[in-house]
């Protein structure tokens, strides 16, 4: 189950988006004020946070910009009936916020932006310790990978990359994933780059670069991992 | 005395220096009063969109909770009973929190163009003040409020306008809950004066306000820089509105207390004359 947790002062919006979570089959924490937020999105394990703008003692904007000095990546929306919205939906984005929410709004409205950015995040790279597959050993600790024996040279991405689509092995993995969980928060490369990553990564590891045999491209939709 | 030339000669150019120096100030008068009216337009105008802007985004919570509320209970998602009847609940509480905040704002108009009307009766208080208290109940239920009514056993009657002397009371309870934190304690007292008048107090254990302050709580658009912190929202009509409230009625507001101990807001209603 989904965890998410609703930071607003505001006591009616937020139970009333609480049961509008529940309802929906998630579960929902909430917090009457940033600092409470605060706490409770850097000790709990939640997959979303919802916060308003406008609170007392700590704004939203500011428990968006503390979460992400402290390393949290989780997905936030924010939520704001300021008129300056455009400056908002900018110091939101720009801090951290992954959505914006315009108030007034409806739970039609909420719970389609939340599925959207639940469905936008993934899960962070799994820690895989070690991956085998045709003659290709690799062992992410250590960052080191061998190809029948000799020593593979692969960058730090390269091994995320590989971590990621393991993790995920026979699932196709977005290219939109991969720019989120490999390349985070830096300037993104284009789409078209990835792919000229991956062509880079298959010379490394497939025996036949030309007719991949693990790193397979999904047309369309991606990449997927098979050993 | 006879003038000489040179006399007359000093006057006429006397007089001529006198009359370029007044038609100086009053050119300098007349650029003063034109800038004076100019930034006074101005800060009019800048008052009037920051009132816009601040009511348009009071209503906006508001309305997002009853429109959510409203899409959620016509899903037929909810399935339990409670959860409806709580949903409820919040939309009657949000609707009232609506009607009031649209009620202060439509008076407030009707103060600033002098046309608001009172119509001052023998009224009993008593049920008026229970009213309120009842409202506020039933609009902060779920919330870590203990709101006590210290109303006496009888009618406590006062020359008053209910609807208005209502909507005074429910705006200083209002403000009470507002401005309180953690477990929040108020309590509404009725009480009958000697000569016939009545007081009505409204008291918290919230921020508080400084002697400073106290002077400027009842303009327009004033909040407290303490006010403004611990709730970030708001107009700054309410107490206006009080104000003008008990002007009409030939009473009294008074206010005690101080910051971080809470406040005790007392409407004096007078006696018969």
């Amino acid at each position: 189950m989904k965890k998410i947790l609703i930071i607003d002062d505001d006591r009616v919006l937020r139970q009333t988006l609480a049961a509008a979570l529940q309802t929906e089959g998630f579960g929902v924490a909430e917090a009457a004020d940033g600092r409470e937020g605060l706490n409770k999105a850097a000790k709990g394990d939640f997959d979303l946070v919802v916060l308003d703008v406008i609170m007392p003692s700590l704004g939203g904007l500011d428990v968006c910009r503390k979460l992400r000095e402290a390393g949290r990546q989780i997905p936030i929306i924010v939520m704001s009936g300021k008129k300056k919205k455009e400056v908002d939906k900018v110091l939101g984005l720009e801090l951290g916020g992954d959505d914006y929410l315009s108030k007034p709004f409806g739970t039609d409205e909420f719970l389609a932006r939340v599925r959207a950015v639940l469905r936008r995040s993934r899960p962070e790279i799994p820690e895989i310790e070690d991956l085998a597959f045709g003659d290709v050993a690799i062992d992410f600790r250590k960052k080191i990978a061998a190809k029948s024996g000799r020593e593979l040279h692969l960058t730090a991405r390269e091994f995320s990359l590989l971590r990621l689509l393991a993790a995920c092995e026979g699932q196709v993995v977005s290219r939109e994933t991969i720019l989120n969980k490999v390349w985070e928060y830096e300037k993104y490369p284009t789409t078209r780059t990835i792919d000229t990553f991956m062509y880079n990564l298959r010379r490394k590891v497939e025996d036949d670069p030309a007719a991949p045999k693990h790193l397979i491209t999904v047309p369309w939709l991606g990449y997927k991992f098979q050993r | 005395m006879k003038l000489t030339d040179e006399d007359e000669e000093l006057v006429r150019t006397l007089a001529a220096e006198m009359a370029a120096a007044l038609r100086r100030i009053r050119l300098q008068e007349e650029v003063i009063y034109e800038r004076a009216s100019r930034e006074k337009l101005e800060e009019l105008g800048r008052l009037k969109t920051e009132f816009i802007s601040a009511v348009s985004h009071e209503l906006r919570t508001p309305m997002s909770s009853l429109q959510s509320i409203s899409e959620l209970l016509s899903s037929g998602k909810v399935e339990q009973a409670s959860v409806r009847n709580h949903l409820l609940e919040l939309m009657a509480g949000e609707c009232g929190r609506l009607s009031r905040y649209l009620h202060n704002v439509l008076d407030f108009g009707r103060i600033e163009q002098d046309s608001k009307r009172y119509e001052i009766r023998e009224s009993d208080l008593n049920p008026l003040v229970a009213g309120v208290v009842e409202i506020i109940r039933s609009a902060s239920a779920g919330e870590d409020l203990d709101l006590e009514a210290r109303i006496p056993e009888g009618p406590v009657f006062a020359r008053a306008d209910p609807d208005a002397v209502r909507q005074a009371v429910l705006n200083l309870v209002d403000n009470a809950v507002k401005y309180s934190a953690g477990h929040k304690a108020v309590t509404v007292r009725l009480a009958a004066t000697a000569g016939g008048g009545a007081e009505i107090s409204v008291s918290d254990r919230g921020i508080g306000i400084s002697p400073e302050d106290r002077g400027r709580i009842f303009e327009a658009f004033y909040r407290t820089p303490e006010a403004a912190r611990h709730d970030p929202r708001g107009v700054g009509l309410g107490l206006k509105i009080v104000k003008h409230i008990m002007d009409a009625h030939g009473g009294e507001i008074a206010v005690e207390g101080s910051p971080g101990r809470g406040t005790t807001f007392t409407l004096k209603f007078p006696g018969r004359r």
